[in-house]
């Protein structure tokens, strides 16, 4: 048979063509050769999707035999003759599930994604560069301590990490790699700080500055400092105060003054993207999701006479979780259990046989902006402090690509405040805590080892500097304790953080921090709980100095207090089902509102619809159940008000100009006549009840147009709010979306529009002489999108379920059906 | 065509495979275009690779996440997960059929 030069030439092309794309592949397209490889390739992702039931492996480094057990839930137990083995094999463990999770999260706080995801995220690492994060992790490196107790723990945790990923073969790398056709990179301690300052960055970034120049650039500074305000207008603290409910405070709102000038000059020499520049520089707010709760029952008010703690922060969701569960023990020395974060060595929060301790946001303002005179508006070299020139720090930066390839140089500079951001044709510098030494993890470390509640609380604050937290303890003893550690500066003059400073004199400058004795704080409160829900922790009648501004709403704080208050007999059940508590203080401060302006309007207008939207209103249990057909109407009421109410600020469509809470809405309630009511788009004069029922009207006709008539399960609530829960490179078919939860917006599960915040984990904790705990989290302890341990939690957490947690003091308590994988790490001479 | 042969050298391609990587195709599927020198070479190269990276597929086929992977990788890949299966197999069969043919195409020339 003759081979005909047709086929000859075709083969060519074939060739060229599938070794081209096998080997390099083709704009979308991954290099199809490895990817494909069914050996080595995605196929064989397959074979790591669950651990082996029983595997000894030879690492470097122990002193002898560690063992972990897997128990039923996928939770290591890991037991060690000492603390470092423990934290080696902690790392290992952790890079066994997480791996791919972890690299990620620490090169999105290095700012260094660009080299695993391409120029997609070069957006993302420029702001992390920006913002100084891979400068300060380096800083972090050289002044780390490797002799200290927690330096070894790290070089240890460091090492576990390694040993797992020099073990591993091509064909076993996690499958994010192989879609990516990258292989892991080493694990460091810089990557350890990467990831914390990444934390950080999430939880205290604010920019309180921009909202106020923003504001006042359109109603003027009075009318911005009565709705952005430095103190809460409804006050129910984290310290107890002497009031045993919410307090609402007066408060004179100034009617919508003009323009500030002052605000004006620097927006127009700032510009809109300028604006939008420093805007990409913290983390977005404006969402109670992105807070948290925590509460204790003291032995007096729990039905079995044992402290109870409860620890719920809500982060971003994400696949794999945020947290890994664990139990580590070292007889004599450490038996602690409770969630870590992948790549950081330490239980973040948790309990061990004495103690429980968990942590809500603070929120507290530790990020400043100071307008700074430079010496080149296009490439400073130098800034003016007090007349005379400084030298401004210089960084090169090169971002890489997948390949290694440069995609982008730049600059990043410094001050001696901080990083130096060009925002349109302004110069602006940063002062962060989140940049400056911290030892947080130190602080995590000691509350492993802690024998009491204030003990844990005292070691945390001797060393923990930001993010700020407000810290939650209990104990066995019976005590229960909070504290809202970190750094708070003491600024000059006015001591006000969210107001654009002057740059060039060292007397903007902040003049110290507030002292522990100062730090809100409570032991053992008469009334038998302690709550934290990210609100104002301080009554401001009480200690009037700035601590942060536009605080957190209070109606979560008010809904967990008003159930604590009436139960006076707390069962750990009770708690988990405060966790996901559908009630909500919003719903039940506004809803009588909106029907009591609804009735008369109606009457008088005669007009049916509104009647039909009040009574509809009327039928809400004032409850977000998973089954709710009313609460839809709720919120979408909420949104006209808002609409309606601040047209002065709306006024200019082309700025994003951010609008007042909820919290300031509910505090002009009480000034029925007050002219924010006026809708001054009209020469009629408004009023408070006709700005509510002409809300609820329109409200009706929103409701209908998007869901349809309020017939059968048009409006259910499960229809309109559900959590999305993407996995980390977004890909939908690792992700689990649209999952229902009982919740909405300031309930204590916490409901926004994306779904992409909420409950990261919920544990309970009751601390008998038998310290008992149950827990979740929306995920699984795999990171294997192949794994059934990858998302076996997710269905659990939407139903608001606990676990009953297994801690066990030794390998034997967990029975044989208790166990599911077992894991001998045994010492590589 | 030689039945065992085509065995033999399916079990080349699929060791080859697992121990040296996806390159290997084309550069056994060259080998065996020198060493066979006749146009049918081409045609038991693709067989072949199909039945060795079929054996490949079929051993992790039987772990019980194959399944979640087949239908996750419909959402990833612009093809069904079942697709993505045949894909790989038409990856190979090309790499394998194209080297061995231009190669006996050189030899059979001389």
């Amino acid at each position: 048979m003759a081979l005909s030069r047709t086929g000859t030439v075709i083969a060519g092309i074939v060739l060229a063509a599938t070794g081209f794309i096998g080997a390099r592949g083709a704009g979308p397209v991954p290099s199809l050769g490895p990817l494909l490889d069914p050996a080595n390739g995605l196929w064989n992702s397959v074979q790591s999707a669950e651990l082996p039931t029983d595997a000894t492996i030879a690492i470097p480094g122990l002193s002898a035999d560690t063992r972990v057990v897997y128990d039923d839930r996928d939770v290591p137990h890991i037991f060690a003759p000492t603390t470092t083995d423990a934290y080696r094999a902690l790392g290992y463990v952790v890079a066994r599930d997480r791996l791919f999770q972890m690299e990620m999260q620490a090169r999105a706080g290095a700012g260094t994604l660009t080299e695993i995801a391409g120029k997609t995220t070069l957006a993302l690492d420029e702001q992390t560069r920006d913002l100084g994060m891979q400068r300060a992790a380096e800083q972090r490196v050289k002044g780390f301590d490797s002799t200290s107790q927690y330096g070894v723990q790290l070089a240890a945790y460091t090492a576990g990490v390694n040993s797992y990923i020099d073990a591993l073969k091509p064909r076993d790398y996690p499958i994010e790699y192989k879609l990516l056709n990258r292989k892991p990179g080493h694990w460091s301690a810089e990557r350890t700080f990467n990831l914390m300052l990444r934390m950080g960055w999430t939880l205290a970034s604010s920019d309180d500055e921009l909202t106020r120049l923003r504001v006042s650039a359109v109603v003027g500074k009075a009318a911005a400092d009565a709705l952005f305000r430095t103190h809460s207008s409804i006050v129910d603290p984290i310290q107890p105060n002497a009031f045993a409910t919410a307090r609402f405070d007066s408060v004179t709102f100034p009617a919508p003054g003009a323009p500030d000038t002052a605000a004006l000059a620097i927006l127009h020499t700032v510009g809109d993207r300028g604006m939008a520049t420093l805007a990409t520089l913290t983390s977005p707010r404006g969402s109670d999701a992105v807070g948290s709760n925590n509460w204790a029952v003291a032995p007096k008010r729990s039905a079995s006479g044992f402290a109870l703690l409860a620890g719920d922060p809500h982060l971003e969701l994400s696949l794999p979780s945020i947290w890994y569960e664990v139990h580590l023990v070292v007889p004599g020395k450490l038996d602690v259990y409770g969630v870590t974060i992948p790549g950081a060595p330490g239980v973040v929060i948790g309990f061990n046989r004495k103690v429980a301790w968990t942590f809500t946001n603070v929120g507290a303002d530790v990020m400043d902006y100071y307008l700074e005179a430079v010496d080149d508006s296009a490439s400073p070299r130098q800034y003016k402090l007090d007349g005379a020139w400084k030298p401004i720090e210089i960084r090169p930066e090169v971002y890489r690509g997948q390949k290694g390839e440069t995609i982008k140089t730049d600059t990043t500079r410094f001050t001696h405040r901080g990083p130096l951001v060009k925002i349109g044709a302004r110069w602006i510098s940063v002062r962060w805590t989140v940049l400056e030494s911290s030892k947080d993890y130190e602080a995590f470390n000691q509350a492993s080892t802690s024998t009491s509640a204030r003990g844990m609380l005292d070691s945390a604050a001797a060393v923990y500097d930001a993010p700020a937290q407000n810290m939650l303890a209990a104990d066995n003893g019976g005590t229960i304790a909070i504290r809202s550690t970190g750094k708070y500066p003491i600024r000059p003059d006015s001591g006000r953080g969210d107001l654009l400073r002057d740059g060039s004199l060292s007397i903007s400058d902040w003049i110290g921090r507030w002292s522990l004795a100062e730090y809100p704080q409570g032991v053992n409160p008469e009334r038998g709980f302690l709550s934290s829900n990210n609100q104002e922790p301080l009554d401001p009648r009480d200690q009037p100095r700035y601590l942060g501004s536009n605080w957190e709403r209070p109606w979560r704080g008010m809904r967990i207090n008003k159930l604590l208050h009436d139960d006076s007999a707390v069962t750990p059940d009770a708690m988990r089902l405060y966790q996901s508590d559908p009630g909500s203080a919003r719903a039940d401060f506004f809803v009588p509102v909106f029907l009591a302006a609804s009735a008369p309007a109606a009457a008088v207008t005669r007009s049916e619809k509104l009647a039909r939207a009040a009574a509809l209103l009327a039928e809400w249990d004032r409850r977000y159940t998973k089954d709710n057909v009313r609460a839809v109407l709720f919120e979408a009421a909420m949104q006209q008000v808002s609409r309606l109410l601040w047209d002065e600020l709306r006024a200019d469509s082309t700025s994003q100009v951010p609008l007042p809470t909820d919290m300031i809405m509910a505090t002009l309630v009480s000034q029925p006549g007050n002219v924010w009511w006026d809708d001054h788009r009209t020469t009629a004069v408004e009023t408070r009840d006709a700005l509510f029922a002409s809300a609820l009207e329109t409200a009706l006709d929103v409701v209908i147009k998007q869901y349809g008539q309020p017939t059968g399960d048009n409006w259910r609530w499960d229809g309109v709010r559900f959590a999305n829960i993407y996995h980390l490179l977004r890909l939908t078919p690792f992700s689990r979306l649209k999952v229902p939860v009982q919740g909405g917006s300031a309930a204590l599960w916490p409901s926004t529009g994306n779904g992409q915040h909420g409950p990261s984990w919920r544990m309970v904790v009751e601390l008998g002489p038998t310290v008992r705990g149950w827990a979740t989290y929306p995920g699984g302890q795999s990171g294997n999108p192949l794994s059934v341990r990858y998302d076996n939690r997710v269905d659990q957490w939407s139903r608001g379920e606990l676990d009953t947690l297994r801690v066990p003091a030794t390998e034997e308590q967990l029975s044989s059906t208790q166990r599911h994988a077992r894991l001998v790490l045994t010492p590589r001479r | 065509m030689s039945f065992v042969r085509v065995i033999g050298l399916a079990i080349v391609f699929a060791v080859a495979t697992y121990f040296l990587g996806w390159w290997c195709v084309p550069a056994l599927g060259a080998a065996y275009g020198v060493a066979m020198r006749r146009p049918s070479a081409s045609g038991e190269a693709a067989l072949a690779v199909l039945l060795g990276w079929g054996a490949l597929l079929a051993r992790v086929a039987m772990v019980p996440a194959f399944t979640t992977l087949v239908a996750r990788l419909g959402g990833i890949f612009p093809l069904p997960g079942a697709g993505v299966v045949v894909l790989t197999l038409l990856f190979a069969m090309a790499l394998a059929w194209s080297s061995a043919r231009l190669v006996t195409a050189a030899v059979v020339r001389q």
